[in-house]
């Protein structure tokens, strides 16, 4: 659990044993084919709960009131369930153990989310991208100058503020997306 | 990661859920009170969301990467110095396309200053061309205002504004940038280096002349030499140099180019070809583009 809440380098090899020698691949492939689905379909709920249990593990949400690996395939099976149910045809969001709602209209503003998020995303480049995740991460500007290959952290430093401030240009340049925040203003934090 | 500003890190604490119920809900209402605040919450949620969905991304490639490659091959495998030979070629051929493009761009025929595309291959001894003369650091005595100087002809004084503002807006590197953090003694670079604290730039450019493209330092050392060229007045070969590194979008050293690069063509008096024009606009599209407001600057007394 550690070497996700770790550097890059350990993020990636946490990674690879879980894909390659945990198991739990295989588990959530046999399962999802047990529901109905065929591999393709199973390496994508393995994929999709991969994330998503990363960043539930980096946010503190795992509690550890069970098994790390019972927690992961729990993930899994309630993400099949729901895909079968067609509740989140959306990529998953973090909200996921949260409680889900089917009001139609949450559901359009997910997927305006999800939509504006992508849009962002393309607007900010590569190298944004890179140093908004590392910041995110809650990486050390050393350790992100190491990743970036930057001289110093200072420089670390400008870029992450470089590419906030790219995010911000963007985003309050556009009045959809600032009307899309409004009526997230009125859901309530 | 800084997290020294309070007011930041007390949105990013709300976001994340760390705040305690008490401090969870006077920041509730202070959100409900101050529209200004709202905003920058909801922007601050945005932006992890963003930042959240460039971690999945990276995940999924990884994942890619996993299906596609054989075990042995991770995370460290025998493959690694082969691709990162792969890469260093791939970009010395893609500095070399940039090049020519670059070339192709802005060349006119009065200013050729070589023929030879390579990065680290430019020749050094161009002919000078009538704009070195025309650099405050070797000011023409006596005869600035005569009219039958060629060099005040009504089409030589646009490109003299144009050198002067450039070397104006030079500014020689710090040592502490272009040295990096993992100096290694004895080397070429390294002893490029002390050739350019000594500002003996002859000495830099000929130590660098045959840098290994495949050397980690290679970037850097494109760097100092085309900081070399340009403190040597070979604005042409300069501006070539710093367009590969530019072309090459390696940070932080394409950024940097990005500017330098503009300075090395303003110097060469080459602001009304469409190479500078690219550039220029390329660069002014980019609000977060760290030479952002300089460029500003150049637009602004090009178009005075």
């Amino acid at each position: 659990m550690q070497a996700l809440l770790g550097s890059v380098q350990q993020r990636e090899q946490i990674f690879a044993y879980l894909y390659r020698s945990s198991g739990w691949q295989e588990w959530v492939v046999r399962h999802v084919s047990l529901e109905g689905g065929d591999e393709p379909a199973g390496e994508d709920v393995f994929q999709e709960t991969l994330i998503l249990f990363d960043r539930n593990i980096r946010e503190g949400r795992f509690t550890g009131q069970s098994a790390l690996q019972t927690y992961f395939l729990g993930i899994a099976k309630q993400y099949w369930f729901n895909r079968q149910r067609n509740i989140r045809p959306v990529p998953l969001s973090a909200e996921y153990d949260r409680p889900v709602t089917e009001n139609p209209e949450h559901l359009a503003l997910q997927q305006e989310k999800q939509h504006i998020i992508q849009e962002v995303l393309n607007s900010l480049g590569d190298h944004c991208k890179k140093v908004l995740g590392l910041y995110k991460l809650s990486l050390s500007n050393e350790e992100i100058a190491q990743e970036l290959g930057l001289s110093s952290p200072e420089m670390a430093k400008k870029y992450t503020y470089r590419c906030r401030e790219k995010f911000k240009t963007f985003v309050l340049g556009r009045k959809d997306i600032l009307e899309h925040l409004d009526i997230r203003l009125n859901d309530g934090p | 990661m800084d997290h020294n500003d309070t007011f930041y890190g007390q949105i990013e604490a709300y976001l994340s859920g760390r705040l305690d119920p008490a401090q969870q809900e006077a920041m509730q209402n202070a959100i409900r009170q101050d529209a200004g605040l709202a905003r920058e919450v909801e922007l601050r949620r945005l932006e992890f969301d963003v930042s959240e969905a460039a971690i999945a991304q990276n995940i999924r490639d990884q994942l890619r990467g996993l299906r596609t490659n054989p075990p042995s091959a991770y995370p460290s495998g025998p493959s690694a110095s082969s691709s990162r030979r792969i890469i260093w070629v791939s970009l010395a051929l893609a500095g070399l396309i940039g090049a020519g493009l670059f070339w192709w761009q802005t060349e006119t025929s009065d200013t050729s200053p070589g023929n030879e595309p390579a990065p680290l291959s430019i020749p050094e001894q161009t002919p000078p061309t009538r704009l070195d003369t025309l650099a405050p650091a070797r000011p023409q005595a006596g005869n600035d205002t005569d009219a039958s100087d060629p060099k005040n002809t009504p089409d030589a004084r646009p490109a003299r504004r144009q050198l002067a503002m450039a070397v104006e807006l030079y500014r020689r590197p710090e040592m502490e940038t272009i040295r990096g953090v993992a100096p290694a003694a004895g080397d070429d670079y390294e002893q490029a280096l002390a050739a350019w604290e000594k500002q003996d730039y002859e000495a830099v450019i000929q130590t660098l002349q045959n840098f290994p493209s495949s050397d980690p330092k290679w970037i850097r050392a494109l760097n100092l030499r085309a900081h070399a060229q340009f403190n040597l007045k070979r604005y042409a070969p300069a501006a070539l140099t710093f367009s590969t590194i530019s072309d090459s979008r390696i940070l932080p050293w394409s950024e940097e180019a990005d500017w330098y690069v503009l300075l090395a063509l303003l110097a060469d008096g080459k602001a009304e070809t469409a190479g500078f024009r690219n550039r220029l606009e390329k660069l002014l599209a980019d609000t977060g583009h760290p030479y952002f407001e300089k460029a500003q600057v150049i637009r602004k007394r090009l178009h005075d």
